[in-house]
Protein backbone atom coordinates (compact mmCIF):
# COMPACT_ATOMS: atom_id res chain seq x y z
CA UNK A 1 0.00 0.00 0.00
CA UNK A 2 1.79 3.23 -0.64
CA UNK A 3 0.22 6.82 0.80
CA UNK A 4 -2.62 6.82 3.12
CA UNK A 5 -4.26 7.99 6.57
CA UNK A 6 -3.63 5.28 9.94
CA UNK A 7 -6.07 6.40 12.40
CA UNK A 8 -6.45 3.88 15.71
CA UNK A 9 -8.72 5.09 19.05
CA UNK A 10 -9.18 8.96 17.79
CA UNK A 11 -10.66 11.11 20.08
CA UNK A 12 -11.51 14.89 19.85
CA UNK A 13 -13.83 16.97 21.34
CA UNK A 14 -14.61 20.67 21.52
CA UNK A 15 -15.59 22.91 24.05
CA UNK A 16 -18.77 24.72 23.82
CA UNK A 17 -19.64 27.44 26.41
CA UNK A 18 -18.33 25.30 29.42
CA UNK A 19 -19.96 22.23 27.73
CA UNK A 20 -17.78 19.63 25.95
CA UNK A 21 -19.53 18.11 22.61
CA UNK A 22 -17.38 15.17 21.58
CA UNK A 23 -17.27 15.03 18.15
CA UNK A 24 -14.79 11.94 17.62
CA UNK A 25 -14.80 8.78 19.94
CA UNK A 26 -12.33 6.17 19.18
CA UNK A 27 -11.94 6.19 15.41
CA UNK A 28 -10.52 3.70 13.34
CA UNK A 29 -9.33 3.59 9.87
CA UNK A 30 -6.82 2.27 7.99
CA UNK A 31 -6.51 3.44 4.79
CA UNK A 32 -6.14 1.70 1.12
CA UNK A 33 -5.19 2.86 -2.27
CA UNK A 34 -8.07 4.24 -4.07
CA UNK A 35 -10.61 6.97 -3.06
CA UNK A 36 -12.12 6.37 0.07
CA UNK A 37 -14.95 7.99 0.78
CA UNK A 38 -15.66 9.33 4.28
CA UNK A 39 -19.49 9.42 3.74
CA UNK A 40 -22.19 11.35 6.70
CA UNK A 41 -24.56 13.63 7.80
CA UNK A 42 -23.64 17.44 8.58
CA UNK A 43 -22.16 17.61 11.84
CA UNK A 44 -21.05 14.33 11.96
CA UNK A 45 -17.00 15.33 11.91
CA UNK A 46 -16.03 14.95 8.83
CA UNK A 47 -14.25 18.36 8.41
CA UNK A 48 -12.61 17.77 11.96
CA UNK A 49 -11.21 13.77 10.97
CA UNK A 50 -9.64 15.51 7.81
CA UNK A 51 -8.09 18.34 9.96
CA UNK A 52 -6.83 15.97 12.34
CA UNK A 53 -5.01 13.98 9.60
CA UNK A 54 -3.66 17.45 7.77
CA UNK A 55 -2.45 18.66 10.86
CA UNK A 56 -4.30 21.81 11.27
CA UNK A 57 -6.10 20.08 15.05
CA UNK A 58 -4.54 18.23 17.78
CA UNK A 59 -6.49 14.81 18.96
CA UNK A 60 -7.36 14.64 22.02
CA UNK A 61 -5.79 11.12 22.53
CA UNK A 62 -5.07 8.37 20.10
CA UNK A 63 -2.63 8.34 17.04
CA UNK A 64 -3.08 9.69 13.17
CA UNK A 65 -0.23 8.09 11.29
CA UNK A 66 0.39 9.58 7.33
CA UNK A 67 2.30 6.69 5.28
CA UNK A 68 3.80 7.57 1.94
CA UNK A 69 6.09 10.63 1.47
CA UNK A 70 4.68 13.12 3.28
CA UNK A 71 2.81 15.16 1.09
CA UNK A 72 -0.81 15.35 1.18
CA UNK A 73 -2.44 18.19 -1.03
CA UNK A 74 -6.00 19.50 0.70
CA UNK A 75 -9.41 20.95 -0.78
CA UNK A 76 -11.24 22.28 1.28
CA UNK A 77 -14.93 22.94 1.55
CA UNK A 78 -14.84 26.71 -0.42
CA UNK A 79 -11.94 26.91 -3.10
CA UNK A 80 -10.38 29.32 -0.56
CA UNK A 81 -8.06 31.15 -3.50
CA UNK A 82 -5.98 34.29 -2.66
CA UNK A 83 -8.10 36.92 -4.09
CA UNK A 84 -5.04 38.97 -4.86
CA UNK A 85 -3.41 35.76 -6.99
CA UNK A 86 -3.76 35.26 -10.68
CA UNK A 87 -5.10 31.40 -11.37
CA UNK A 88 -1.52 30.24 -11.91
CA UNK A 89 0.06 32.16 -8.88
CA UNK A 90 -2.57 30.96 -6.65
CA UNK A 91 -1.48 26.88 -8.30
CA UNK A 92 2.09 27.77 -7.76
CA UNK A 93 1.51 29.50 -4.15
CA UNK A 94 4.28 28.51 -1.62
CA UNK A 95 6.21 26.56 -4.13
CA UNK A 96 9.65 26.59 -5.11
CA UNK A 97 9.88 28.41 -8.15
CA UNK A 98 9.85 26.51 -11.28
CA UNK A 99 9.27 22.99 -9.20
CA UNK A 100 6.08 22.87 -10.46
CA UNK A 101 4.58 23.76 -13.49
CA UNK A 102 1.07 25.71 -13.03
CA UNK A 103 0.54 25.27 -16.93
CA UNK A 104 0.39 22.01 -16.73
CA UNK A 105 -1.44 21.52 -13.56
CA UNK A 106 -4.47 24.13 -15.20
CA UNK A 107 -4.82 22.26 -18.04
CA UNK A 108 -4.89 19.32 -16.17
CA UNK A 109 -7.86 20.13 -14.45
CA UNK A 110 -9.46 21.99 -17.36
CA UNK A 111 -8.16 25.55 -17.04
CA UNK A 112 -5.82 25.93 -19.84
CA UNK A 113 -6.07 29.52 -20.66
CA UNK A 114 -7.35 31.04 -17.67
CA UNK A 115 -3.61 31.08 -15.96
CA UNK A 116 -4.15 35.21 -15.71
CA UNK A 117 -7.69 35.43 -14.63
CA UNK A 118 -7.84 36.65 -11.17
CA UNK A 119 -10.28 34.39 -9.03
CA UNK A 120 -13.78 36.85 -8.93
CA UNK A 121 -13.06 36.34 -12.81
CA UNK A 122 -13.78 32.93 -12.57
CA UNK A 123 -17.19 30.62 -11.89
CA UNK A 124 -17.14 28.62 -8.42
CA UNK A 125 -16.57 25.34 -10.10
CA UNK A 126 -13.58 26.94 -12.01
CA UNK A 127 -12.30 27.99 -8.62
CA UNK A 128 -12.65 25.02 -7.09
CA UNK A 129 -10.27 23.76 -10.04
CA UNK A 130 -7.84 26.19 -9.34
CA UNK A 131 -7.89 24.56 -5.78
CA UNK A 132 -7.58 21.17 -6.72
CA UNK A 133 -4.74 22.19 -8.98
CA UNK A 134 -3.13 24.05 -6.20
CA UNK A 135 -3.52 20.76 -3.99
CA UNK A 136 -1.66 18.47 -6.75
CA UNK A 137 0.76 21.38 -6.81
CA UNK A 138 3.82 19.65 -4.76
CA UNK A 139 3.04 15.94 -6.40
CA UNK A 140 0.96 14.66 -3.22
CA UNK A 141 0.87 11.62 -2.76
CA UNK A 142 -2.48 11.47 -0.79
CA UNK A 143 -5.23 14.02 -1.02
CA UNK A 144 -7.79 15.51 1.24
CA UNK A 145 -10.91 16.61 -0.18
CA UNK A 146 -13.61 18.27 2.45
CA UNK A 147 -16.69 17.82 0.26
CA UNK A 148 -14.87 19.74 -2.41
CA UNK A 149 -18.38 19.85 -4.88
CA UNK A 150 -20.91 20.70 -2.49
CA UNK A 151 -21.80 23.88 -3.16
CA UNK A 152 -21.63 23.48 -6.71
CA UNK A 153 -25.01 22.56 -8.91
CA UNK A 154 -25.14 19.38 -10.14
CA UNK A 155 -24.36 19.94 -13.56
CA UNK A 156 -21.30 21.37 -12.65
CA UNK A 157 -20.51 18.72 -9.69
CA UNK A 158 -20.85 15.79 -12.08
CA UNK A 159 -18.45 17.36 -14.47
CA UNK A 160 -15.96 18.58 -11.28
CA UNK A 161 -16.58 14.88 -9.71
CA UNK A 162 -15.07 12.81 -13.38
CA UNK A 163 -12.63 15.42 -13.53
CA UNK A 164 -11.10 14.31 -9.84
CA UNK A 165 -11.55 10.70 -10.88
CA UNK A 166 -9.14 11.41 -14.32
CA UNK A 167 -6.46 13.51 -12.45
CA UNK A 168 -6.43 10.18 -9.78
CA UNK A 169 -6.09 7.95 -12.73
CA UNK A 170 -3.28 10.23 -14.06
CA UNK A 171 -1.54 10.90 -10.63
CA UNK A 172 -2.10 7.74 -8.89
CA UNK A 173 -2.62 8.96 -5.74
CA UNK A 174 -4.89 8.40 -3.24
CA UNK A 175 -7.58 10.63 -2.08
CA UNK A 176 -9.57 10.76 1.30
CA UNK A 177 -12.54 11.83 0.31
CA UNK A 178 -15.66 13.34 2.47
CA UNK A 179 -19.03 14.19 1.50
CA UNK A 180 -22.75 14.20 3.15
CA UNK A 181 -24.25 12.81 -0.38
CA UNK A 182 -24.15 9.18 -0.59
CA UNK A 183 -24.85 9.45 -4.22
CA UNK A 184 -21.15 11.44 -4.59
CA UNK A 185 -20.08 8.38 -1.88
CA UNK A 186 -21.20 5.59 -4.24
CA UNK A 187 -20.05 6.89 -7.62
CA UNK A 188 -16.86 8.13 -6.56
CA UNK A 189 -15.40 5.64 -3.73
CA UNK A 190 -13.46 2.51 -4.44
CA UNK A 191 -14.25 1.94 -0.54
CA UNK A 192 -16.93 3.91 1.66
CA UNK A 193 -16.85 4.27 4.98
CA UNK A 194 -19.65 5.71 6.97
CA UNK A 195 -18.89 7.86 10.37
CA UNK A 196 -21.73 7.80 13.12
CA UNK A 197 -21.77 8.75 16.84
CA UNK A 198 -17.88 9.84 15.98
CA UNK A 199 -16.39 6.43 14.82
CA UNK A 200 -16.83 4.08 11.61
CA UNK A 201 -20.30 2.52 11.83
CA UNK A 202 -19.80 0.78 8.50
CA UNK A 203 -16.82 -0.02 5.74
CA UNK A 204 -17.97 -1.16 2.39
CA UNK A 205 -15.61 -2.13 -0.77
CA UNK A 206 -16.99 -1.23 -3.67
CA UNK A 207 -16.53 -3.49 -6.67
CA UNK A 208 -17.87 -2.55 -9.54
CA UNK A 209 -19.45 -5.82 -12.01
CA UNK A 210 -18.76 -3.83 -15.09
CA UNK A 211 -15.86 -2.12 -13.73
CA UNK A 212 -17.18 1.53 -15.21
CA UNK A 213 -19.12 3.70 -12.69
CA UNK A 214 -22.22 4.74 -13.45
CA UNK A 215 -24.82 6.93 -11.77
CA UNK A 216 -27.42 4.27 -11.20
CA UNK A 217 -25.44 2.93 -8.61
CA UNK A 218 -25.74 -0.87 -7.10
CA UNK A 219 -29.03 -0.69 -5.16
CA UNK A 220 -28.22 -3.53 -2.71
CA UNK A 221 -25.33 -1.21 -1.60
CA UNK A 222 -27.27 1.86 -1.20
CA UNK A 223 -29.98 0.55 0.37
CA UNK A 224 -27.16 -0.70 3.15
CA UNK A 225 -25.50 2.09 3.26
CA UNK A 226 -28.61 4.24 3.64
CA UNK A 227 -29.96 2.05 6.44
CA UNK A 228 -26.39 2.35 8.66
CA UNK A 229 -26.19 6.14 7.82
CA UNK A 230 -29.80 6.71 9.32
CA UNK A 231 -30.38 4.26 12.21
CA UNK A 232 -31.44 6.32 15.14
CA UNK A 233 -28.40 7.62 17.73
CA UNK A 234 -28.06 5.03 20.40
CA UNK B 1 -15.55 66.55 -38.56
CA UNK B 2 -11.45 65.15 -38.22
CA UNK B 3 -12.17 66.56 -34.34
CA UNK B 4 -13.99 63.57 -33.72
CA UNK B 5 -11.40 61.00 -34.77
CA UNK B 6 -8.94 62.79 -32.82
CA UNK B 7 -10.47 63.02 -29.65
CA UNK B 8 -10.32 58.99 -27.58
CA UNK B 9 -7.69 58.46 -25.62
CA UNK B 10 -7.83 61.40 -23.23
CA UNK B 11 -8.99 59.05 -20.18
CA UNK B 12 -9.56 55.56 -19.82
CA UNK B 13 -12.94 56.58 -17.95
CA UNK B 14 -15.66 57.60 -20.07
CA UNK B 15 -16.48 60.86 -17.98
CA UNK B 16 -20.08 62.28 -17.37
CA UNK B 17 -19.74 65.06 -19.05
CA UNK B 18 -17.81 62.99 -21.95
CA UNK B 19 -21.13 63.56 -24.58
CA UNK B 20 -20.04 67.67 -24.08
CA UNK B 21 -16.72 66.95 -24.86
CA UNK B 22 -16.34 67.28 -28.65
CA UNK B 23 -18.33 70.29 -28.67
CA UNK B 24 -16.36 72.12 -25.92
CA UNK B 25 -13.21 71.38 -27.77
CA UNK B 26 -14.40 73.73 -30.71
CA UNK B 27 -12.79 76.92 -30.38
CA UNK B 28 -9.43 75.64 -28.76
CA UNK B 29 -7.02 77.80 -30.79
CA UNK B 30 -5.12 75.89 -33.35
CA UNK B 31 -7.04 72.51 -32.77
CA UNK B 32 -10.45 73.21 -34.62
CA UNK B 33 -9.96 72.86 -38.37
CA UNK B 34 -6.28 72.29 -38.30
CA UNK B 35 -5.36 70.57 -41.51
CA UNK B 36 -5.22 67.08 -42.43
CA UNK B 37 -1.13 66.66 -41.76
CA UNK B 38 -0.19 69.14 -38.92
CA UNK B 39 3.56 70.37 -38.59
CA UNK B 40 5.30 68.78 -35.83
CA UNK B 41 5.05 71.79 -33.71
CA UNK B 42 1.29 72.57 -34.03
CA UNK B 43 0.94 68.68 -33.34
CA UNK B 44 2.49 69.33 -29.70
CA UNK B 45 0.56 72.35 -29.29
CA UNK B 46 -2.36 70.12 -29.69
CA UNK B 47 -1.58 67.68 -27.29
CA UNK B 48 -0.53 69.88 -24.80
CA UNK B 49 -3.67 71.64 -25.47
CA UNK B 50 -5.30 68.38 -24.90
CA UNK B 51 -3.60 67.17 -21.56
CA UNK B 52 -4.44 70.71 -19.96
CA UNK B 53 -7.96 69.60 -21.12
CA UNK B 54 -7.93 66.31 -19.31
CA UNK B 55 -6.19 67.86 -16.07
CA UNK B 56 -9.09 70.94 -16.16
CA UNK B 57 -11.98 68.22 -16.81
CA UNK B 58 -10.68 65.35 -14.16
CA UNK B 59 -10.46 68.40 -11.33
CA UNK B 60 -13.09 70.13 -12.35
CA UNK B 61 -15.18 70.10 -9.13
CA UNK B 62 -11.89 71.19 -7.08
CA UNK B 63 -11.60 74.13 -9.47
CA UNK B 64 -14.81 75.13 -9.25
CA UNK B 65 -14.40 75.43 -5.49
CA UNK B 66 -11.46 76.95 -5.76
CA UNK B 67 -12.68 79.93 -7.84
CA UNK B 68 -15.59 79.82 -5.52
CA UNK B 69 -13.65 80.60 -2.77
CA UNK B 70 -11.08 82.80 -4.54
CA UNK B 71 -13.86 84.78 -5.63
CA UNK B 72 -15.47 85.66 -2.08
CA UNK B 73 -11.96 86.51 -1.17
CA UNK B 74 -11.67 88.64 -3.63
CA UNK B 75 -15.18 90.15 -2.61
CA UNK B 76 -14.39 90.09 1.18
CA UNK B 77 -11.35 92.54 0.46
CA UNK B 78 -12.79 94.27 -2.00
CA UNK B 79 -15.96 95.44 0.04
CA UNK B 80 -13.21 96.21 2.67
CA UNK B 81 -15.25 93.95 5.04
CA UNK B 82 -11.59 92.98 6.39
CA UNK B 83 -8.41 95.26 6.57
CA UNK B 84 -5.75 94.35 3.92
CA UNK B 85 -4.24 93.81 6.96
CA UNK B 86 -5.85 90.78 8.81
CA UNK B 87 -7.02 89.71 5.29
CA UNK B 88 -4.85 90.57 2.19
CA UNK B 89 -6.82 90.38 -1.24
CA UNK B 90 -6.05 87.56 -3.78
CA UNK B 91 -3.52 89.74 -5.95
CA UNK B 92 -1.57 90.88 -3.12
CA UNK B 93 -0.94 86.65 -2.28
CA UNK B 94 -0.41 86.30 -6.02
CA UNK B 95 2.48 88.70 -5.44
CA UNK B 96 4.24 87.37 -2.88
CA UNK B 97 3.97 84.27 -3.79
CA UNK B 98 5.47 85.43 -7.44
CA UNK B 99 8.13 86.54 -5.35
CA UNK B 100 8.89 83.91 -3.23
CA UNK B 101 8.88 81.23 -5.78
CA UNK B 102 11.83 83.61 -8.32
CA UNK B 103 13.50 83.86 -5.52
CA UNK B 104 13.77 80.62 -4.44
CA UNK B 105 12.82 81.42 -1.22
CA UNK B 106 9.29 78.62 -1.11
CA UNK B 107 11.23 75.93 -2.88
CA UNK B 108 13.74 75.73 -0.13
CA UNK B 109 11.10 75.51 2.33
CA UNK B 110 9.40 72.68 0.43
CA UNK B 111 12.11 70.75 0.04
CA UNK B 112 13.34 71.25 3.80
CA UNK B 113 9.68 70.09 5.01
CA UNK B 114 9.48 67.14 2.56
CA UNK B 115 12.70 65.39 3.99
CA UNK B 116 11.26 66.00 7.24
CA UNK B 117 7.35 64.53 6.49
CA UNK B 118 9.51 61.52 4.78
CA UNK B 119 11.89 60.91 7.33
CA UNK B 120 9.17 61.27 9.99
CA UNK B 121 6.74 59.39 7.93
CA UNK B 122 9.31 56.34 7.18
CA UNK B 123 9.97 56.02 10.40
CA UNK B 124 6.54 55.88 11.73
CA UNK B 125 6.20 53.13 9.25
CA UNK B 126 8.57 50.61 10.56
CA UNK B 127 7.21 51.60 14.15
CA UNK B 128 3.60 51.02 12.98
CA UNK B 129 4.66 48.31 11.11
CA UNK B 130 6.28 46.58 14.16
CA UNK B 131 3.52 47.11 16.15
CA UNK B 132 1.61 45.29 13.72
CA UNK B 133 3.24 42.50 13.20
CA UNK B 134 3.70 42.06 17.38
CA UNK B 135 0.02 41.84 17.14
CA UNK B 136 -0.54 38.97 15.74
CA UNK B 137 2.96 37.14 16.14
CA UNK B 138 3.17 37.38 20.25
CA UNK B 139 -0.06 39.12 21.17
CA UNK B 140 0.64 38.68 24.38
CA UNK B 141 3.72 41.17 24.63
CA UNK B 142 1.17 43.63 21.96
CA UNK B 143 -1.07 43.71 25.06
CA UNK B 144 1.37 45.14 27.31
CA UNK B 145 2.59 47.36 24.95
CA UNK B 146 -1.13 48.21 23.78
CA UNK B 147 -2.46 50.29 26.30
CA UNK B 148 0.86 52.68 26.31
CA UNK B 149 0.13 53.21 22.82
CA UNK B 150 -3.57 53.90 23.33
CA UNK B 151 -2.88 56.68 25.99
CA UNK B 152 0.00 58.05 24.03
CA UNK B 153 -2.96 58.39 21.03
CA UNK B 154 -4.61 60.25 22.92
CA UNK B 155 -2.24 62.45 23.82
CA UNK B 156 -1.36 65.99 21.33
CA UNK B 157 1.71 65.75 20.25
CA UNK B 158 2.47 69.40 20.64
CA UNK B 159 1.98 69.12 24.54
CA UNK B 160 4.96 67.09 24.43
CA UNK B 161 6.80 69.91 22.76
CA UNK B 162 8.38 71.65 26.21
CA UNK B 163 9.43 68.57 27.45
CA UNK B 164 11.30 66.89 23.79
CA UNK B 165 12.79 70.51 23.60
CA UNK B 166 14.06 69.24 26.97
CA UNK B 167 15.03 66.14 26.34
CA UNK B 168 16.13 66.28 22.64
CA UNK B 169 17.13 70.25 22.53
CA UNK B 170 15.74 72.12 20.05
CA UNK B 171 17.83 70.30 16.47
CA UNK B 172 16.05 67.63 14.47
CA UNK B 173 15.32 65.02 16.60
CA UNK B 174 12.09 66.80 18.89
CA UNK B 175 10.81 68.06 14.94
CA UNK B 176 10.82 64.46 13.77
CA UNK B 177 9.71 62.81 17.02
CA UNK B 178 6.63 65.46 16.63
CA UNK B 179 6.04 63.96 12.97
CA UNK B 180 6.45 60.77 14.34
CA UNK B 181 4.00 60.85 16.99
CA UNK B 182 0.81 62.21 15.01
CA UNK B 183 1.54 59.72 12.01
CA UNK B 184 2.33 56.46 13.86
CA UNK B 185 -1.11 55.86 15.87
CA UNK B 186 -3.54 55.86 12.27
CA UNK B 187 -1.12 53.21 10.65
CA UNK B 188 -0.54 51.31 13.48
CA UNK B 189 -4.24 50.62 13.68
CA UNK B 190 -4.69 50.27 9.70
CA UNK B 191 -1.68 47.65 9.77
CA UNK B 192 -2.88 46.06 13.05
CA UNK B 193 -6.21 46.18 11.69
CA UNK B 194 -5.23 44.47 8.45
CA UNK B 195 -2.97 41.75 9.55
CA UNK B 196 -5.30 40.71 12.59
CA UNK B 197 -8.76 40.24 10.15
CA UNK B 198 -6.74 37.26 7.69
CA UNK B 199 -9.22 34.71 8.41
CA UNK B 200 -8.28 31.39 9.50
CA UNK B 201 -9.42 29.90 6.64
CA UNK B 202 -6.71 31.43 4.58
CA UNK B 203 -4.11 30.51 6.78
CA UNK B 204 -5.07 27.22 7.23
CA UNK B 205 -4.40 27.00 2.85
CA UNK B 206 -0.70 27.79 4.35
CA UNK B 207 -0.95 25.01 6.73
CA UNK B 208 -2.31 22.86 4.18
CA UNK B 209 0.47 23.38 1.32
CA UNK B 210 3.46 23.01 4.92
CA UNK B 211 4.33 26.64 4.66
CA UNK B 212 6.84 27.87 7.67
CA UNK B 213 4.70 30.64 9.25
CA UNK B 214 7.02 32.94 8.23
CA UNK B 215 6.59 31.96 5.02
CA UNK B 216 2.91 32.22 5.70
CA UNK B 217 3.17 35.32 7.09
CA UNK B 218 4.70 36.97 4.16
CA UNK B 219 2.69 35.28 1.67
CA UNK B 220 -0.72 35.27 2.75
CA UNK B 221 -1.30 37.40 5.78
CA UNK B 222 0.85 40.50 4.18
CA UNK B 223 -0.76 40.76 1.24
CA UNK B 224 -4.12 39.93 2.89
CA UNK B 225 -3.44 43.03 4.79
CA UNK B 226 -2.13 45.15 2.33
CA UNK B 227 -5.77 46.89 1.45
CA UNK B 228 -5.72 48.39 5.31
CA UNK B 229 -1.94 48.86 5.46
CA UNK B 230 -2.25 51.13 2.63
CA UNK B 231 -5.16 53.83 4.02
CA UNK B 232 -3.34 53.53 7.16
CA UNK B 233 -0.69 54.72 5.63
CA UNK B 234 -2.57 57.16 2.99
CA UNK B 235 -4.03 58.79 6.52
CA UNK B 236 -0.87 59.04 8.41
CA UNK B 237 0.58 61.04 5.08
CA UNK B 238 -2.08 63.41 6.23
CA UNK B 239 -1.72 64.06 9.36
CA UNK B 240 2.22 64.05 8.94
CA UNK B 241 1.67 67.07 7.15
CA UNK B 242 -0.24 68.66 9.42
CA UNK B 243 1.80 68.10 11.87
CA UNK B 244 4.50 69.96 10.27
CA UNK B 245 3.63 73.57 11.55
CA UNK B 246 3.74 72.29 15.27
CA UNK B 247 6.88 70.54 14.49
CA UNK B 248 8.35 73.45 12.47
CA UNK B 249 7.08 75.69 15.43
CA UNK B 250 10.20 75.96 17.31
CA UNK B 251 13.72 76.59 16.29
CA UNK B 252 13.52 76.19 12.40
CA UNK B 253 15.49 77.57 10.03
CA UNK B 254 13.46 76.19 7.01
CA UNK B 255 10.16 74.48 6.32
CA UNK B 256 7.02 76.04 5.47
CA UNK B 257 5.96 75.52 9.14
CA UNK B 258 8.69 77.88 10.30
CA UNK B 259 8.08 80.05 6.89
CA UNK B 260 4.24 80.58 8.36
CA UNK B 261 5.34 80.83 11.62
CA UNK B 262 8.13 83.42 10.88
CA UNK B 263 5.76 85.45 8.85
CA UNK B 264 3.06 85.69 11.33
CA UNK B 265 5.95 87.18 13.41
CA UNK B 266 6.11 89.39 11.09
CA UNK B 267 3.10 90.62 10.78
CA UNK B 268 2.89 89.03 6.63
CA UNK B 269 -0.18 87.41 6.59
CA UNK B 270 0.15 86.81 3.13
CA UNK B 271 3.37 84.85 3.31
CA UNK B 272 1.34 83.13 5.85
CA UNK B 273 -1.49 82.65 2.88
CA UNK B 274 0.98 81.39 0.69
CA UNK B 275 2.56 78.97 3.75
CA UNK B 276 -1.00 78.02 4.24
CA UNK B 277 -1.69 76.79 0.62
CA UNK B 278 1.80 75.55 -0.33
CA UNK B 279 1.44 73.04 2.95
CA UNK B 280 -2.29 71.97 1.82
CA UNK B 281 -0.94 71.48 -2.16
CA UNK B 282 2.05 70.37 -1.41
CA UNK B 283 0.05 67.93 0.96
CA UNK B 284 -2.63 67.10 -1.78
CA UNK B 285 -0.46 66.32 -4.05
CA UNK B 286 1.10 63.99 -2.18
CA UNK B 287 -2.20 62.04 -1.55
CA UNK B 288 -3.14 61.97 -5.03
CA UNK B 289 0.72 60.63 -5.70
CA UNK B 290 0.25 57.94 -3.58
CA UNK B 291 -3.88 56.71 -4.20
CA UNK B 292 -2.54 57.13 -7.87
CA UNK B 293 0.66 54.36 -7.35
CA UNK B 294 -1.48 52.37 -4.96
CA UNK B 295 -4.05 52.34 -7.91
CA UNK B 296 -1.87 51.21 -10.62
CA UNK B 297 -0.02 48.54 -8.86
CA UNK B 298 -2.38 46.94 -6.59
CA UNK B 299 -4.87 45.44 -8.67
CA UNK B 300 -6.78 43.43 -5.27
CA UNK B 301 -8.53 45.05 -1.90
CA UNK B 302 -8.96 48.88 -3.91
CA UNK B 303 -11.85 50.18 -4.97
CA UNK B 304 -13.67 53.20 -6.46
CA UNK B 305 -12.94 54.61 -2.68
CA UNK B 306 -9.35 55.22 -4.00
CA UNK B 307 -9.13 58.44 -5.77
N1 LIG C 1 -13.79 25.01 16.38
C1 LIG C 1 -14.89 24.41 16.91
N2 LIG C 1 -15.35 24.77 18.12
C2 LIG C 1 -16.43 24.17 18.64
N3 LIG C 1 -17.12 23.20 18.05
C3 LIG C 1 -16.73 22.79 16.83
C4 LIG C 1 -15.59 23.39 16.18
N4 LIG C 1 -15.42 22.78 14.98
C5 LIG C 1 -16.42 21.88 14.88
N5 LIG C 1 -17.19 21.88 15.98
C6 LIG C 1 -18.34 21.01 16.22
O1 LIG C 1 -17.94 19.71 15.93
C7 LIG C 1 -18.96 19.01 15.25
C8 LIG C 1 -18.42 18.44 13.96
O2 LIG C 1 -18.08 19.49 13.07
P1 LIG C 1 -17.51 19.20 11.64
O3 LIG C 1 -16.32 18.33 11.76
O4 LIG C 1 -17.31 20.52 10.99
O5 LIG C 1 -18.70 18.42 10.95
P2 LIG C 1 -18.94 18.10 9.41
O6 LIG C 1 -17.75 18.54 8.65
O7 LIG C 1 -19.17 16.64 9.35
O8 LIG C 1 -20.17 18.83 9.01
C9 LIG C 1 -20.10 19.99 15.06
O9 LIG C 1 -21.07 19.73 16.03
C10 LIG C 1 -19.47 21.33 15.28
O10 LIG C 1 -20.37 22.19 15.86
MG1 LIG D 1 -17.58 20.01 7.10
Amino acid sequence: MTAGAEISGLHKSYRLNDRTVPVLVGLDLVQRDGITVVVGPSGCGKTTLLRLVAGMERADAGVVRVRGTGRIGMVFQEPRLMPWLTAAQNVALGQRRGRCDTTALLALTGLAGFEDALPHQLSGGMQHRVALARALANGPSLILMDEPFAALDEQTREGMQDHLLEVQRTTGMNVLFVTHSLDEALYLGDRIVVLRGGRIAADHTVTRSSGRRTREPDDALARVIRTTTQREEP
Amino acid sequence: MTQVAEQPSTGTRPSPDAPRGPASDVGTPGVAGSARRPGRGLRVSRRLARTVRGVVRRNRHGLVVTGVVVGAWWLVCALRLKSAYVLPPPDRVWEAAVAMTTSGELARHVVTSLGRVGAGFALAFALAFGVGVLAVVAPRVHAYLSPALDFLKNVPPLALIPLLILWFGIGETPKLVVIVLTAVFPMSMGITKGLRSCGQDLLDVGTSLHLSPARTFVLIRLPHALPDVLVGMRVSLGYAWRALVGAEMFAAAAGLGALIVDAGNMARSDKVIVGVIAIGAVGLATDRLFARLVRRYLRWGIDDSWR
